[in-house]
């Protein structure tokens, strides 16, 4: 990984819950998704300030879908896509992550 | 009446769809949002025509212990509205129920409601309904229903016992909707589309601050679950207050991203200029 490649805590969030949703993922279900599993309650602007970094970084893929849904007021979904090089820096970063909390025993709260 | 074989079995069979729908509604919900989905697929049962009594009660037994007391209110006096919103036909014992809401009309066309609602569809918080949070809900047949406007078709229905256990009283075949004359049933799918009407202006904030490219799919996204989850769950004054939050934490994220690529480009364009004035053999 080239050293910009590098994800951050969000980004990897972001990553994860692609890899999640599959190939149904898109902004809203990404943000819910994070907001239901990691228990982080994020703005949707946020989201896709992350996701169209990772676009740039070549990492993640979009398009836009054809029709539009009236539920959402007549605006098309962006669907988002998982790449190659995405995987690869997920799995360093989750490899990363595992070797430095290897021996890590969380902190308990006294009763 | 008379009553031909036919009728009897569509009859029955729609007694039968009701019944079957309203226990599958009450009994499989295990929170707020499946009972919500359970509620919303009652209603645009094809099969399910009918607003009784029997159901209400039905519906509320089950559903009381899944809300706070405040919440359980309002939940259910939405709920009842839109049933009645909804419904084709509106068995003779609600319409008897519902008359007491006629005198609490006001001349601007608001509704009161007050105790005496007890009686009928457990409404007993005192409060005053204005005509618009029905009109902004695609409630415009309720509107009508308290105004006095509609009529029972003749072609009705089924009715609750004093038992409250259903049985048929006429023949039963679901009237048609008119749409050239508009005469006839809101359509469902307006009525759910029209309840949750997200606030404008944090649409066009949020529209202003993205870049043409983003505009459709966070607006929409937003939109999406603003109707899709917020408002069934938490209410539409919350969904409201969320709908603002999401829009106001959403621009800085956005506007900063936008200024830090206008910044890196200038940046960069100043950095050729002085690279071009102090080395003209660099291109």
């Amino acid at each position: 990984l080239g050293k910009g490649d590098y994800l951050g805590a969000f980004e990897q969030l972001v990553l994860f819950a692609l890899v999640r949703l599959g190939d149904g993922a898109y902004g809203m279900k990404i943000r819910r998704e994070i907001a239901t599993r990691a228990d982080r309650e994020v703005a949707i602007g946020a989201v896709y300030a992350t996701l169209e970094r990772l676009e740039a970084k070549g990492f993640v893929s979009s398009h836009d879908a054809l029709e539009r849904d009236e539920e959402r007021g007549g605006n098309a979904r962006r669907f988002f896509r998982i790449e190659a090089p995405g995987i690869t820096a997920l799995d360093e970063s989750w490899k990363a992550l595992k070797a430095m909390s290897r021996g890590f025993k969380p902190a308990r709260g006294e009763a | 009446m008379n009553r031909s074989k036919g009728d009897r079995q569509h009859t029955t069979e729609k007694l039968a769809a009701v019944t079957s729908v309203a226990i599958n509604v009450v009994s499989t919900p295990t929170s707020s949002d499946s009972y919500r989905t359970g509620l919303v697929s009652y209603q645009q049962s094809p099969g399910v025509q009918v607003v009784s009594r029997s159901v209400l009660n039905e519906i509320e037994v089950q559903a009381r212990g899944r809300y706070t007391e405040k919440n359980f209110r309002r939940t259910q006096n939405e709920a009842h509205a839109r049933l009645i919103a909804t419904a084709a036909v509106i068995d003779p014992e609600t319409a008897r129920l519902l008359e007491p809401y006629r005198a609490q009309i006001t001349p601007e066309g608001d509704i009161s409601v007050v105790n005496p609602t007890r009686q009928a569809l457990e409404w007993d918080t005192p409060t005053i309904w204005k005509k618009s949070y029905f009109e902004e809900r695609g409630m415009d047949r309720f509107v009508q229903v308290l105004r006095g406007n509609y009529k029972m078709t003749g072609h009705a229905a089924m009715m609750t016992t004093t038992s409250g256990a259903l049985s048929e009283t006429a023949v039963s075949t679901p009237p048609t909707s008119n749409p050239a004359d508009g005469s006839g049933d809101v359509p469902k799918q307006a009525v759910i589309v029209e309840s949750s009407r997200p606030p404008t202006r944090a649409c066009y904030l949020l529209a202003l601050a993205l870049s043409p490219r983003d505009r459709q799919a966070v607006v929409g996204d937003l939109i999406e679950e603003y109707r899709g989850y917020i408002v069934p769950e938490f209410g539409k004054r919350h969904a409201q207050w969320w709908f603002w939050s999401q829009t106001v934490r959403s621009i800085w994220p956005v506007i900063s991203q936008r200024l830090f690529r206008l910044a890196g480009g200038l940046l960069l364009a100043k950095a050729a200029a002085w690279l071009r004035a102090n080395w003209p053999g660099v291109s």
